[in-house]
């Protein structure tokens, strides 16, 4: 009887804990990338003289890598990386989702209004009760996540292209918030909500909170794809969404899953942006989708589905808003800011390619059977 | 395998970045007298000709201020691509610990500016505005339109040319959440006021770029086919040829800005009158205002400077032409 | 007009050879086909008819050996070169632009016209002719996709008597069509073989074959068995030498099984256009083995068994209890599992792992309360120790423990639980779709084509794993397309045609020439009304 690879499967242990960090590898390049751009910008990008008001030295201090920076830069981050987050599980359904800058817009706006009927100046003034804060929070994440709902059932009950029903819901949405504000920006916004809590200040001028809800969000998503039922379903819906449906999967609710949390996600970042901005209006967040899906494409997932992850969304959110603000450091002339960001897109998901078409041939080379094997096939 | 594809990666991208990055500022010893300044513009959007014009004369003030103080005074200019506070505000912060001497800036949402502008300001970062003001900020000056009474111009001029009798008249719009947008539609709509005769329809508001606005004012003329004029309180349609083919004179139309693109309609008498924002002069002034401010420690006259609004019309169309020339040389 | 160069072979085939990743599909065949003649190609799914029809129409071309076409030696590199050499093929998978009109379709290598302009009055007039040549009455602006699949094929013939052959290749061309249709297909063959046209006809229909062919030529396991004048043989005999090779060699002894309690039974099952009036029962320790020509709806009656067909109706009963089955899941929380023909398209996800492609299906499976769900309560598990899942999340080491069990008892041969999918040989790949099933401890195991793509010692395995899986208690329902497959291991045989049940017969009366007669001949076993043995 002719063998293939024969082995037994209990040497898979410490096979499998290769394959594990080989998995992580995806990501350390990522990473490697991070912290050769984190190099190149604090190498090339100078330093400035900061005269401190207090005791009026003047310090010296790396224009990329000074606290204050590093801070901003996590905090313009965020917005994209978890709303990335959120795209890279409905990317790795085989989906996409075009909506979440008008999710974030219409969150946000709806949370704006509520939270500006209870500030200073309105219709509710005065020193707002306990219970307001939290019901922003609420009210936000629940518009994210209705919306989100919406797209799924779209997808799933419709059967059109999530593509298209994106599409529509893209604008559909902020046509909602429109109407809503009737053009106005909603501002001023209770205290307790901005400074005492999103816009929490550390130390001088450092806000983490931002960053905080990006590495917590990111977290629990990477928990969730890794070690959850839905989240095994969701790489197999994406891998093979047929074989998958033949495997008695439950499809169709996974994908209301995967879009509601992705509005819960713009609905996240939306919170954020009500909180740090203190202000928004229907023009928020326009054209921020494409910046969301190229953060989860540099960030590895792939648009064929079946791969992806929570960390890489993170990190190439990271990287895209490091050129930006490389850009800014090494004062590039800003018309060329998006010739260079959409080079770097290209660049990443060309190398991704290259890089699974050499898997796969690896994969094809591996499954050779030895030559005098021949196989019965039907033709 | 893709390790070394991110190696490369990487050195492909600091050679780009190296390539076209300007020099990094200098770290000068402790100062005695700064030689180089560095002042920020930053406009609304980078798809409406006007701020690319404000940009240009910009761009002439810092080099011909640098040549007349005997220092060298650098523009930096970021602009989100589409209307966006909440970009402004990231590149104001950005400006701010880039640590520039001066902002100048015309704001999207004044309410979303205004803590920003503060804290840049108790930074110690001169900041003003233009075009569109953040009024309860403490920005030290704005220099731009009088709004209010803009708007009461292009309606009165509109007006006049239509002459007696009932007429109904368009307004389109731009940006809805944009301060002086609003205040120019309050104005003309105060003026139309006194005119019992006078019908508005709109104000029909549209993205400012120059496609997005003719064809909002094509398609509310072919609705409206009564409408007999346009009190164009910003003229973005007219940044195309697409309202050229207009009958002269069946509409009356008086709009703000004169730029280049929108000569032709005054030579072909569908544009009647034209008043000249002085968008180059955003770009010129401000810097001058900073200059003042930051180098020459002098506070400007009065806190809101207007421009004025000079008509131009078939009289003097060729002579606003050659003016263009001299200041935007292709 | 009979053609004066009868006793010329226009076409010779000298030792080709073809392989495929893995695969052998030709090996050393040499025949000739005379001018004029209707040739035969013979021989069971997977013999090489197909991919010899492919190679001469330039399709593919030979890793070894070559074609001689009038005498001359000739290799196509496409098969735009193999039409202009006279040469067309009419694909078994009808391949046209259903949104495109008839005369379109039948003119796409060479539309006329005018400059850049489209003739569209020349082109139907020159759809108009090719399609009276051979007979067709469609009209020829309609869309293709509208037609019959019986008109569907006679443009696809036309299609190719457009391109002007002089030999024309047809790949089991009445395996879509009507009886009417088939009697239609054979007045034009035998038209355009009195014009001189030589035909080569792929199929393993005896009666068309003895009908309009001249001289046969079988195929087995990718070589040439014999090449014959039909008037010199006879069924039986092409039979045997179709299918001819020692049974007893690798099968194990076959232990007899006695069907206990019935599991699954279904009665009236139809889906219009796919199948009809299916009923049968199926009992635990059995193996039901479906046999039938491709195209009998075996396949399509599985997957509405299973849950994949909306426009099923009929009655299922699962261990005697009336059920309705409307997805896959169901069918899973019911014990009946579906192992499919189309393991790459259907059956794995090939970037995940062996270990959680062989979980795939046990992930839902718990007791008690779900997250945002009611109970769910499924065969599976009777102790809430055994699943795999706690709430949300998965028990990874447990999961470890199932797979290595699985691993060993299948014997899966795998570097280990980790490597992809994708990297493990056809073989081992269908036993981890098995293993799916088993690891769901589904009771009724419906397996279509369970040995497809897989070589002969996994095939083995295979079979016998089959065999233990019925002695330890399963219904099995083998589809398969393999009669000694079927022979050896099914306790009794279904035989499909045409959408209907053509017989079912007990394992001692089962042979492979009464299966061949009732799958591709218009016998019906006895017992089985004529009334729903018959398609029209």
């Amino acid at each position: 009887m002719p063998t293939e690879l024969a082995a037994e499967p209990g040497i898979g242990k410490r096979q499998a804990t290769a394959r594990r960090f080989r998995r992580g590898m995806k990501e350390t390049g990522l990473l490697g990338v991070v912290v050769a751009l984190g190099l190149l910008l604090s190498v090339f990008g100078g330093s400035i003289q900061v005269r401190d008001r207090g005791t009026g030295e003047t310090h010296t201090l790396n224009k990329f890598l000074r606290a204050e920076n590093l801070d901003k830069l996590a905090k313009n981050t965020s917005f994209f990386a978890i709303m990335a987050v959120g795209a890279t599980l409905v990317i790795i359904t085989g989906g996409i989702d075009l909506s979440v800058g008008s999710i974030y817009c219409l969150a946000a706006v709806c949370g704006a209004m509520f939270l500006h009927r209870f500030g200073p100046q309105g219709a509710a003034a005065g020193s707002p009760a306990g219970w307001v804060v939290p019901a922003a929070i609420l009210l936000c994440l629940g518009v994210g996540t209705l919306c989100g709902m919406l797209n799924g059932l779209g997808v799933v009950l419709l059967r059109v292209h999530p593509f298209v029903i994106t599409l529509g819901t893209m604008a559909i949405f902020r046509g909602v918030a429109f109407v809503m504000t009737k053009a106005q920006a909603f501002t001023h916004f209770p205290t307790q909500f901005t400074d005492g809590l999103i816009r929490y200040q550390v130390g001088r001028n450092l806000y983490p909170v931002p960053m905080g809800i990006m590495i917590a969000v990111t977290l629990l998503a990477a928990l969730y794809l890794r070690f959850t039922v839905t989240g095994r379903q969701i790489f197999a819906i994406g891998g093979n969404e047929q074989a998958a449906r033949y495997s008695g999967l439950p499809v169709e609710c996974v994908k209301l899953k995967v879009y509601a949390f992705s509005g819960l996600m713009a609905g996240v970042a939306a919170l954020i942006m009500l909180g740090y901005y203190g202000a928004a209006s229907s023009d928020a967040g326009k054209g921020y989708e494409l910046d969301v899906i190229a953060a989860a494409v540099v960030g590895g997932a792939s648009l064929l589905g079946g791969r992806g992850s929570a960390l890489g969304a993170l990190l190439g959110a990271l990287i895209i808003q490091m050129i930006n603000n490389g850009i800014i450091i090494l004062e590039i002339d800003q018309n060329y800011s998006q010739i260079i960001i959409g080079a770097v897109i290209v660049v990443a998901v060309v190398l991704d390619r290259i890089n699974t078409v050499a898997r796969q041939r690896r994969l094809a080379q591996a499954a050779q059977p030895a030559p005098k094997t021949s196989e019965r096939t039907t033709t | 395998m893709k390790h070394r594809m991110q190696l490369l990666t990487v050195i492909a991208l600091s050679a780009g970045l190296l390539a076209v990055s300007g020099q990094g500022p200098s770290t000068s010893p402790a100062p005695v007298k700064k030689q180089q300044y560095t002042f920020a513009l930053i406009a609304k959007n980078q798809g409406n000709p006007v701020f690319q014009a404000a940009r240009i004369g910009a761009e002439n003030a810092a080099r011909d201020l640098s040549r007349k103080l005997g220092v060298s005074i650098k523009m930096q200019w970021q602009t989100p691509n589409e209307d966006d506070a909440q970009k402004q505000v990231d590149f104001l912060e950005q400006m701010v610990l880039q640590g520039v001497d001066g902002v100048s800036i015309s704001c999207v949402i004044a309410d979303t500016l205004t803590p920003a502008i503060d804290r840049a300001v108790q930074q110690g970062v001169a900041v003003m505005c233009f075009d569109s003001d953040a009024p309860h900020s403490k920005r030290f000056a704005f220099f731009g339109t009088d709004d209010f009474a803009a708007g009461q111009l292009i309606m009165r001029e509109l007006v006049k040319e239509l002459g007696p009798g009932k007429h109904v008249v368009g307004l389109p719009g731009g940006n809805q959440n944009a301060a002086n947008i609003q205040t120019r539609i309050r104005g003309a709509l105060g003026e139309a006021r006194k005119y019992p005769d006078i019908t508005i329809k709109g104000p029909y508001y549209s993205k400012e770029t120059p496609q997005d606005a003719a064809a909002k004012v094509e398609e509310v003329q072919t609705a409206n086919p009564d409408i007999d004029g346009w009190a164009m309180i910003g003229s973005w349609a007219l940044f195309t040829d697409a309202l050229l083919k207009w009958e002269p004179g069946r509409v009356k139309i008086v709009a703000m800005d004169a730029l280049p693109a929108e000569l032709p309609y005054v030579r072909q008498g569908v544009v009647a009158r034209l008043f000249a924002q002085q968008t180059y002069q955003w770009g010129y002034r401000s810097i001058e205002i900073l200059a003042d401010k930051v180098i020459l420690k002098k506070d400007p006259a009065t806190v809101m400077e207007y421009s004025p609004l000079p008509l131009v019309d078939k009289s003097n169309v060729d002579q606003t032409e050659q003016d263009w020339k001299k200041w935007l040389p292709q | 007009m009979e053609s004066p160069r009868s006793q010329i072979s226009v076409v010779a085939f000298h030792e080709i050879g073809k392989r495929f990743p893995g695969v052998i599909a030709l090996r050393d065949v040499t025949f000739r086909v005379t001018a004029g003649s209707c040739h035969a190609l013979m021989g069971e799914n997977g013999a090489g008819k197909s991919t010899l029809g492919k190679i001469l129409a330039g399709l593919y071309g030979p890793d070894e050996g070559h074609i001689e076409i009038d005498g001359r030696a000739r290799r196509f590199h496409s098969p735009v070169e193999a039409q202009q050499a006279g040469i067309a093929l009419v694909h078994q998978e009808l391949s046209y632009c259903p949104n495109l009109t008839v005369a379109e379709n039948l003119c796409l290598s060479a539309m006329p016209h005018r400059g850049p302009w489209l003739d569209r009055a020349a082109l139907v007039q020159r759809a108009g002719r090719f399609l009276q040549a051979v007979g067709a009455d469609c009209d020829p602006d309609e869309e293709l996709g509208r037609l019959t699949t019986g008109q569907i094929q006679l443009v696809q013939i036309a299609a190719a008597l457009a391109t002007g052959a002089k030999i024309l290749v047809l790949d089991e061309p009445t395996s879509s069509l009507s009886l009417a249709e088939s009697l239609k297909l054979e007045e034009l063959l035998l038209h355009l073989r009195q014009k001189g046209t030589t035909i080569l006809y792929v199929s393993h229909r005896m009666d068309e074959v003895f009908r309009l062919c001249d001289t046969a030529t079988v195929l087995r396991d990718g070589q040439h068995v014999a090449t014959m004048p039909l008037a010199q043989t006879n069924e039986d005999e092409l039979v045997r030498l179709m299918i001819g090779r020692s049974l007893a060699a690798y099968f194990p002894a076959h232990i007899e099984h006695t069907a206990k309690e019935e599991r699954l039974r279904v009665e009236s099952l139809s889906s219009p256009g796919r199948f009809s009036g299916i009923s049968f029962s199926l009992h635990a320790g059995e193996v039901l083995g479906v046999a039938g020509l491709v195209g009998a709806g075996r396949s399509e009656m599985a997957q509405g068994i299973f849950g994949m067909d909306p426009a099923m109706s009929g009655r299922v009963f699962v261990d005697g209890v009336e059920t309705t089955i409307r997805n896959p899941q169901q069918a899973f929380q019911h014990g009946i599992g579906l192992v499919t023909e189309d393991r790459k398209r259907l059956g794995i996800v090939p970037e995940m792992s062996c270990a959680e492609n062989m979980t795939l299906s046990s992930l839902d499976c718990q007791l008690g309360y779900g997250f945002f769900r009611r109970a769910v309560t499924c065969q599976t598990c009777h102790k809430r120790e055994e699943c795999l899942r706690l709430w949300q999340f998965l028990k990874l080491g447990k999961e470890r423990n199932w797979i290595r069990e699985f691993f060993s008892r299948l014997q899966v041969r795998a570097a280990s639980q980790e490597v992809p999918m994708a990297t493990l040989s056809g073989g081992n790949q269908q036993k981890v779709v098995l293993a799916k099933c088993l690891v769901r401890r589904c009771r009724v195991l419906m397996l279509d084509e369970p040995t497809r793509g897989v070589d002969v010692g996994a095939k083995a395995e295979i079979h016998r794993l089959i065999d233990d899986l019925a002695l330890a208690g399963h219904a099995i329902l083998m589809i398969s397309s393999e009669l000694p497959e079927i022979l050896h291991l099914s306790t009794r045989v279904l035989v499909m045609r045409e959408g209907r049940v053509a017989g079912i017969i007990h394992r001692r009366d089962a042979t492979e020439e009464t299966i061949m007669q009732l799958m591709a001949g218009r016998a019906c076993a006895p017992g089985i009304a004529e009334a729903t043995c018959y398609a029209n």
